[in-house]
């Protein structure tokens, strides 16, 4: 009687590997920035039960950490710090590096990235654009995020 | 950059500076720059925070549309947990559905919940303000949500590549997330799995197949060697026949108990070939083999259950019970019972003793009273003799209690007897009223007895020697009931018992019995000792006062005498005991009289036979009185001498037993070579016949038991004579 009682606990485990191992899986989730709205989806899907619902127990972490250091999601993940991270042209120059990040979904269509300037410093931006405007030697001051 | 390079303008003339601040939009305000990056989420809510007028240049509006925030992974957690790397997008999707839908619900949450690094003044109004912006970016009502386009990566990785940001090629297959692919792998991964669970599952159940046969051979095997282990040291022999009736088991005590060498008994012979087997081995002895072994198989055949005491041609008794088996077959078993046997007849017989001894007493007594009568009356006779009076009163007294003596011997003689005797039609209440003087001794005095016979009582059969053991044996039982002394009545009578007689706790066969009842007026029995009564060894006796074999005994005999017996008992009132015996068809001679005249002789020569000078005198005395001729002889030689000389038709009177060297039969035989119509009367002093060589008895033979009264002597001696001769 022993023998097959165990018997049916090692067929049960052996059909059932893919549920078993998915139960209760702790991760976390890396942010680019710091807590607002830009990450709303995951703050709701946290707060609504769709993670749990899912097996999964999600972190979802600030790029600022309390004691001033900054987490740059390609890098976490690709230390496996973070299991999931939030990112974009990022994730490019990290797989070019060599670290094997896969791009999951893409959520905003669109880069939020612009280019700004005042209305009164009389430089119209769609000049820059337009391969007229700047003469050479003029100099425009644009801090660039690389 | 890229975006500008993408646009096809020249950079070079662009004077990068990093920004110092923690926005580019800040340089903007300091007039450090007079172009900045900065993010269309939160640029709308910085740009007023500065008092700033901005106008904003998206690169995206020139061609190169670059993909914002999207979710990734490392790709081993995809191989690790593919499970958990499609929950969490279609979780995270959910999520942002959601979030879209209650945007306010969500922003206000955001800014009330989330501590920032950095506090926020208007936490609530700044999260709101990124709800238009973030929507923008998404674009749901006309894009799925999460939707990626391979191509516009690749495109993207071009830019950089142009740009140098990035060196290496780029593969969209491998850097975008497939789910399909993956679910391909996993049902690839779990076929495999699957397959190899099989092929360890046949493994294990063929192992487990395995072990569980061996497990039960070897319980099987355990199994019939405890059941050929006990069939083999049982006591009974034991043989099981199938329906076919071949031999399926059997034990070795069936070759001892059928006294058969090993190897006859064997799995598969037929019931029959064993019996014609026994047959050819001498069973049957003398008798018709071949028709005894043909009833013996037409037996065999008949498969009800019975259970029957059978004798074996070697001197033992059995039980064989034949039970048959559901399956249609039976089984066959043999118990040896003969010291059994021989261990109740041995009891039986000391039960019967004990009785002895028990009348002993009152018997002694008896005899001594019988005695001092004869003496004193004897002594008055020679007295009154003497002076020439009449003595013939006193030797009637004296006669009166010499067959009062005689009566008792003889029945303590027939007490005694050892054998069975055969079942006779007797008179139960003459056979009782002939029993009052042994009553009387047995029980004493304080006892008085009644008798109450019904005077058409039919005849019942049974063995009257046991049957007059029983009325002891209960009387004395009533005795020991009554020591204070009482009344036992003995009552007889006609009754008819019917198939469901309620006055009777056993079965009873219906028919026309003769009732003999005992009742005393003793301290009876509680209901528990009633019911155990009948049980042998049951006594509720002093140790030594009674082995507690006589009721079950009596019991035994009525039952084997076709009879039935009641025990009806209320404590301190007494017990009565009803003995049931089967009637028989021959009429009652009770009501007949007896011939009590005394018939005389005519001159007939008896010649008497016997070694005993007294006896010889005091018979030939009655015979001269009786008017016969006598002769005498003391011995068998001296007798066929006389007998020669005497007439063909005379009487021949000898005892059985006879000092000198013939015996009684011994001279009959001799004398009838020489007269074979030889009239015979024996005599003796014992009353077992059988005992004395039973092979020189005729079948009518006449017997006198000594001693016996003049008028018995006469009209026995009437009778033969009176007998045509053949």
């Amino acid at each position: 009687m022993k023998l097959s009682r165990g018997l049916i606990a090692l067929l049960f485990a052996a059909f059932f590997p893919f549920k078993a191992l998915a139960l209760d899986k702790k991760v976390t989730l890396q942010l680019q920035w710091d807590h607002q709205y830009q990450f709303a989806g995951y703050y709701a899907a946290l707060w609504k039960g769709y993670y749990a619902k899912q097996g999964l127990d999600v972190t979802i972490r600030s790029a600022f950490e309390p004691g001033g250091k900054f987490h740059k999601s390609a890098k976490e993940v690709s230390n496996r710090r973070a299991d999931f991270g939030v990112g974009a042209i990022d994730i490019l120059k990290a797989r070019d590096a060599g670290s094997p990040l896969v791009i999951l979904s893409s959520v905003f269509q669109h880069s939020p990235v612009a280019f700004y300037s005042r209305v009164q410093t009389g430089v119209h931006l769609s000049q820059i654009c337009c391969d007229t405007a700047l003469q050479p030697g003029e100099k425009l001051a644009a801090p660039i995020l690389n | 950059m890229a975006m500008l390079r993408a646009e096809n303008i020249n950079t070079t003339f662009i004077n990068t500076q990093p920004i110092r601040n923690k926005l580019g939009l800040r340089d903007l305000a300091l007039g450090h720059a007079d172009i900045a990056a900065g993010f269309t989420i939160s640029a709308g809510w910085l740009a007023k925070e500065l008092g700033l007028k901005l106008t904003m240049l998206r690169p995206s509006t020139y061609g190169v549309d670059f993909y914002g925030g999207s979710i990734f992974t490392h790709e081993d957690l995809i191989k690790e947990s593919p499970g958990v790397v499609d929950g969490f997008i279609r979780a995270s999707l959910q999520g942002w559905k959601y979030a879209l839908q209650n945007s306010d619900e969500i922003a206000v949450r955001i800014a009330g919940k989330l501590r920032r690094k950095i506090p926020l003044k208007d936490a609530v109004g700044f999260n709101l303000a990124q709800v238009g912006p973030v929507e923008n970016l998404i674009k749901q009502n006309v894009i799925t949500l999460g939707h990626t386009n391979p191509a516009r990566w690749s495109r993207m990785h071009k830019a950089l590549k142009d740009s140098g940001l990035v060196k290496n090629s780029f593969d969209a297959n491998a850097a975008i997330y497939d789910p399909n692919k993956y679910a391909q792998d996993r049902l690839q991964k779990a076929f495999t799995i699957s397959i190899g669970m099989l092929l360890i599952l046949l493994v294990l159940g063929f192992g487990i197949w395995i072990y569980t046969q061996r497990k039960n051979a070897r319980l099987m095997k355990e199994q019939s060697e405890l059941l050929e282990a006990t069939f083999e040291n049982m006591n009974q022999g034991i043989a099981v026949y199938d329906a076919d009736t071949r031999l399926v088991a059997f034990n070795k005590k069936m070759d001892e108990f059928y006294g058969f060498p090993p190897g006859v008994f064997k799995v598969g012979i037929k019931h029959e070939d064993i019996i014609r087997y026994r047959a050819e081995s001498g069973y049957y002895g003398d008798a018709d083999v071949q028709e005894a072994t043909k009833q013996a198989i037409l037996r065999s055949k008949n498969n009800a259950e019975r259970r029957i005491e059978v004798q074996s041609h070697f001197g033992k008794t059995f039980i064989y019970h034949r039970r048959p088996m559901p399956n249609g077959g039976y089984m066959n078993t043999f118990e040896d019972v003969t010291e059994q046997k021989q261990t109740e007849e041995n009891l039986r017989q000391a039960s019967k003793m004990e009785a002895v001894g028990q009348l002993t007493g009152g018997i002694a007594h008896d005899f001594n009273n019988l005695l001092a009568v004869s003496i004193g009356n004897l002594e008055l006779a020679d007295e009154i003799a003497e002076s020439g009076g009449d003595v013939r009163p006193y030797l009637k007294t004296i006669m009166r209690a010499s067959e009062r003596g005689a009566s008792l011997t003889n029945q303590l003689l027939a007490f005694s007897r050892k054998q069975t005797l055969k079942t006779e039609a007797i008179d139960a209440g003459a056979l009782i009223d002939n029993m009052q003087g042994l009553l009387r001794s047995a029980l004493g005095e304080t006892i008085e007895i009644m008798i109450a016979n019904d005077s058409n009582l039919c005849q019942c059969l049974v063995d009257p020697v046991l049957f007059e053991n029983v009325i002891l044996n209960l009387a004395i039982n009533a005795r020991d009931a009554m020591p204070g002394g009482g009344t036992l009545s003995l009552h007889t009578s006609n009754a008819t018992l019917v198939a469901d007689d309620a006055s009777m706790e056993a079965e009873v066969t219906p028919g026309d019995y003769v009732m003999v009842m005992v009742t005393d007026t003793g301290k009876g029995m509680p209901a528990d000792v009633a019911e155990h009564a009948f049980d042998p060894f049951f006594t509720t006796k002093e140790v030594g006062e009674g082995s507690g074999l006589g009721l079950s005994m009596v019991y035994g005999f009525i039952k084997q005498s076709g009879g039935h017996v009641v025990l009806h008992s209320v404590e301190s009132e007494g017990t009565t005991i009803k003995i049931y015996l089967p009637q028989t068809e021959q009429i009652s001679l009770n009501g007949l009289p007896t011939p009590e005249k005394m018939p005389k002789g005519r001159g007939e020569t008896i010649l008497v036979v016997e070694d005993d000078p007294d006896v010889r005198a005091m018979t030939v005395n009655i015979l001269h009185s009786l008017g016969y001729q006598t002769m005498e002889a003391s011995d068998g030689n001296t007798a066929l001498q006389v007998f020669k000389k005497m007439d063909p038709e005379s009487l021949l009177i000898t005892d059985v037993v006879l000092s000198g060297g013939m015996s009684g039969p011994e001279i009959v035989a001799e004398a009838k070579k020489l007269n074979p119509n030889i009239r015979v009367l024996y005599t003796s002093g014992y009353s077992n016949l059988a005992n004395i060589d039973q092979k020189f008895f005729d079948k009518d033979v006449e017997f006198l038991q000594k001693p016996f009264p003049k008028v018995k002597l006469a009209q026995k001696i009437r009778m033969i004579l009176n007998k045509p001769v053949q």
